[in-house]
């Protein structure tokens, strides 16, 4: 759930009565007494403080409530404390506190992270990397960065840019997230189609465990020694530790990227252009479907990029190598995209057009904010063969419903963001968005896809992990996370069912189960 | 009923010697599917067995030999393709299966697989995963984990697990595919591997340089590659003194001619060998990691801008250019081929390392290779996760040391 507009909360929504699982938050439980922020005990605030200075610990109800949520904004809890290191080594002695008093940790990097793995939902202190976003260094030659988890994504491809070097995984939301935080989700972004998600470009990591233990897991080469701690973590979600510090690769700027905009009459069209280039193994760097409401969105927001209003979808390409083969590759696009019905294929003239063409695309969620003031944004991914068909169905369930749904998606990787427009005091309206987001889900599983490409799991779809994986699977990723964490206090309660399967599928339906209705 | 007589009345086959690789004589029992495979594990747990995951064997030397094995259990029987559909790029396949098979069934639909590695008609899928072999390719197409979207993996106590699948962006749940990469069969049996497929290139050329030495040499591949970033290959091969910089261009007519034309212009006199040749050569290449039979002595990975330096540190033990090395600058990496007295092994460990480099033995005999281990960061977090998925220590250890 992106935030669209300041969190307000409301009279008119209040909790649901059960409370089953000790981790199944309510919904907006602040308006709730035993949800709201319990102190730390003065001793160990005392000692916290001596080690992370009076700027380093932010507590009181009213700052805590700024932490309350993440961008899944239907739920918050406030922390009972926010903790700043600013080193390694600061975060390791306050870990090594917080253990010996048995607190629950969350790590938070710019919280932007839409499934609520950020929220504190049982309370206990956030780690929040904001005082370490250093850039450590850039080795041009190495093609690598050594960051402070902090260093926030747009920063780290700016420190590259003066050695012709950039980061490739690029979330939308890349002006305020962290490289830590893209560790703990595993981000990806629409330039990931040719590049990965993050975890295809870390190379190390300085980890924190629950006890306070730091694990020094940066390395000669680009290998692991001994087992690939450093993968494992990636998309742990803040469940394994707080990683404090990330070595990463950086790659050579191309010579040369050409954008190319497909105009489409339909959404269909350009599913299928989608899937025909995919079919063809060309390989384009980023491979973005917009729909006519997202069109009309961007177009009459501040983000507006020129993207004709008469087109019913658009497909957004960009192509990088060599002049040689960026005109090959763009000759093939554009044969692809007309011969699946595109009436126009436009190239972006220049930089500043291609730029403003790709500023669309990533304020779109943002945009959307003028449809409506809430914005649900699911997180899908689908066998590329299938896209039109899981898209049709998205369409199908929103209609349905009476809701309004916009899309916007990584096309090429199968990734899908059907987003849905909606009001958060219209109580039915959350519970009918609720509803969708599940039905697309399952269809989207169902088709042999997964329930998140990028945003991860979190709080959100922690218990629909059981319709993806069975019992067994998600005994075995207890058993590892049992082993970077015996206490069981890192991020409690996100990424995986607190339940049995067989009790979260005799129950209702699922985002309902985590995050009860409001009446 | 004899060990050797329940096996065989479980998988329908008489039972083999594993022998000749470092540790004891076992049997080997391989089971035709994941049943038979759970079975098996379930009669180790019974018998109070360690077991040792393996699939031909053609990498068992370069892990540790466990302290005790009472049985070998391969994946070869475990045999063929379970998914794939060319117009979704991702490869489904039982760990049995070698990889050559792999590698021509993509090629025919117009996909290439990766990591090439040498003795791919015998190297299974299961293998190269569980040891992480990445081969010449890999400067393009990245390591193996990064090819790696899922497996199965069987626990010793018979549950069968899944972890990510056959898609080529997925992050739900935690990534123990990822895990599993280079464990050597320390955390479960992996059964079944999904991965991502890449682009067949139409066209291959191979341009050959002299080069001076390994400094010359080095600073040459830096150079080529910042004028063909999209090279398969970057390349020094040293024999008897004398250095030669290979690159491996793959792509369209059009591209391989534009970036012959870029290196030509860097370089001035080269060789090229063109499409069916280049690719003998650098199959030829490929194999040369193994030429007969044997791996190389040692294998030095640190920073590519490192790596000059690692090489000056070893230097004085060993004349890496007359010997036989396999150098790829850009990914940080060199294979040493040398015959050296055992007693300068030790020496050369420590040269290597105090350059801030990490170096794994694998030709060296089992005794060296036991002696120069050392425990890698975060060990104890290896011993919880191992001890996670295997409780009651059926799978023999220890296999893994820093450097693998």
């Amino acid at each position: 759930m992106l935030r669209a507009r300041t969190w307000s909360r409301s009279p008119r929504l209040t909790h649901a009565p059960h409370d089953r699982d000790p981790f199944s938050p309510p919904l907006l439980p602040a308006l709730r007494a035993d949800n709201a922020a319990r102190p730390l005990e003065a001793g160990l605030l005392h000692e916290l403080r001596a080690v992370l200075g009076e700027r380093g610990i932010v507590h009181g109800a009213a700052k805590l409530s700024t932490y309350a949520a993440d961008g899944f904004a239907l739920f918050e809890h406030a922390p009972d404390a926010v903790l700043l290191p600013r080193t390694t080594d600061e975060c390791a002695r306050a870990m090594a506190l917080l253990h010996r008093a048995g607190v629950p940790v969350v790590a938070r990097g710019s919280g932007t992270g839409l499934t609520g793995g950020a929220t504190a939902t049982s309370g206990g202190a956030i780690v929040s990397t904001a005082r370490m976003r250093d850039v450590i260094a850039i080795e041009p030659r190495d093609r690598r960065a050594h960051v402070q988890a902090g260093a926030v994504n747009v920063d780290l491809t700016a420190a590259a840019a003066p050695h012709g070097l950039f980061y490739a995984p690029d979330p939308s939301s890349q002006q305020a997230c962290t490289i830590g935080g893209n560790v703990a989700n595993n981000s990806g972004g629409p330039h990931c189609f040719k590049y990965g998600n993050t975890t295809r470009h870390l190379l190390g990591l300085v980890v924190v465990l629950a006890d306070g233990e730091v694990l020094d897991l940066t390395r000669a080469g680009d290998d692991p020694s001994g087992l690939d701690l450093v993968s494992n973590f990636c998309g742990s979600e803040g469940t394994f530790g707080v990683a404090t510090e990330v070595v990463v690769r950086l790659l050579p700027v191309p010579e040369r990227t050409e954008t190319l905009l497909a105009l489409f009459e339909t959404l269909d069209q350009a599913c299928d252009a989608v899937s025909d280039l995919i079919a063809q193994r060309l390989e384009p760097s980023a491979i973005e479907i917009l729909d006519r409401l997202t069109i009309e969105a961007v177009e009459a927001s501040v983000y507006a990029a020129g993207y004709p209003k008469n087109a019913g979808a658009v497909m957004l390409c960009d192509v990088e190598g060599s002049p040689v083969e960026v005109d090959l590759l763009a000759a093939d696009l554009v044969a692809t995209a007309e011969r699946r019905g595109a009436f126009e294929v436009r190239r972006a003239a220049d930089a500043l057009e291609r730029k403003r063409l790709w500023a669309g695309r990533k304020g779109a969620f943002g945009a959307m904010g003028r449809v409506a003031p809430d914005l649900y944004v699911a997180d899908a991914v689908v066998p590329r063969t299938k896209l039109r068909e899981l898209v049709a169905v998205s369409t199908a369930v929103c209609s349905e419903l009476g809701l309004k749904l916009a899309n916007v998606f990584h096309a090429g990787d199968g990734n899908l963001h059907p987003n849905i427009s909606f009001d958060r005091r219209d109580a039915d309206e959350v519970r009918r968005v609720l509803e969708a987001g599940d039905r697309i889900l399952a269809a989207c599983v169902a088709a042999g896809g997964s329930l998140t490409g990028e945003h991860g799991v979190g709080l959100e779809k922690r218990d629909q992990m059981c319709s993806l994986f069975t019992q067994d699977d998600l005994d075995a990723m207890a058993a590892v996370r049992g082993a970077w964490d015996p206490s069981g206090r890192m991020n409690p309660g996100k990424l995986l069912p607190t339940r049995r399967c067989s009790e979260i599928h005799a129950g209702p339906a699922r985002t309902e189960a985590v995050i009860p209705p409001c009446n | 009923m004899q060990l050797s007589a329940r096996i065989e009345e479980l998988v329908g086959e008489r039972v083999g010697k594993l022998g000749h690789w470092g540790g004891p004589e076992v049997p080997i029992a391989s089971p035709r599917g994941e049943s038979e495979l759970a079975a098996v594990l379930g009669v180790a747990r019974d018998e109070g067995l360690r077991v040792l995951p393996i699939g031909n064997g053609s990498k068992l030397d370069w892990a540790l030999v466990p302290e005790r094995v009472d049985l070998a259990l391969s994946t070869r029987r475990m045999r063929g393709v379970v998914e794939y559909e060319p117009a979704e790029g991702v490869m489904t396949a039982r760990a049995g299966t070698p990889l050559r098979e792999l590698r021509l069934l993509a090629a025919q639909n117009g996909h290439h697989l990766s990591p090439e590695v040498p003795g791919d008609a015998r190297a299974t899928l299961g293998g190269a995963v569980s040891a992480a072999q990445s081969g010449p390719d890999r400067l393009r197409y990245g390591p193996i984990r990064d090819q790696v979207l899922g497996v199965r993996l069987a626990l010793v106590d018979g549950r069968v697990v899944r972890s990510g699948g056959a898609l080529v962006k997925d992050v739900a749940g935690y990534d123990l595919h990822r895990l599993v990469c280079g464990a050597h069969g320390t955390l479960g049996v992996v059964t079944e591997v999904s991965l991502r497929l890449h682009t067949l290139q139409p066209v291959r050329a191979l341009v050959r340089h002299a080069v001076g030495d390994v400094t010359d040499g080095v600073a040459a591949a830096f150079a080529a590659f910042d004028r063909v970033p999209r090279a398969r290959a970057v390349r020094l091969d040293g024999t008897d003194g004398r250095w030669w910089l290979s690159l491996d261009l793959e792509g369209r007519a059009e591209v391989v001619e534009d970036e012959l034309e870029r290196v030509l212009a860097l370089l001035g006199r080269v060789n090229v060998l063109r499409d069916e040749s280049a690719r003998r050569t650098c199959e030829e290449l490929c194999e040369a990691r193994r030429r007969g039979g044997d791996w190389p002595l040692f294998a030095i990975r640190t920073r590519p801008s490192r790596l000059t330096e690692a090489l000056a540190a070893v230097a004085p033990f060993v004349d890496v250019g007359r010997s036989r090395a396999e150098l790829h600058p850009l990914v940080g990496e060199a294979f040493v081929f040398a015959e050296v007295p055992e007693e300068r092994l030790d020496a050369i460990d420590r040269a290597v390392r105090s350059s801030g480099a990490s170096i794994r033995w694998l030709g060296a005999p089992p005794s060296v290779r036991a002696a120069l281990a050392r425990s890698p960061e975060g060990a104890e977090l290896a011993r919880r996760l191992r001890e996670a998925l295997d409780p009651t220590h059926v799978l023999a250890g220890p296999r893994i040391h820093e450097g693998l």
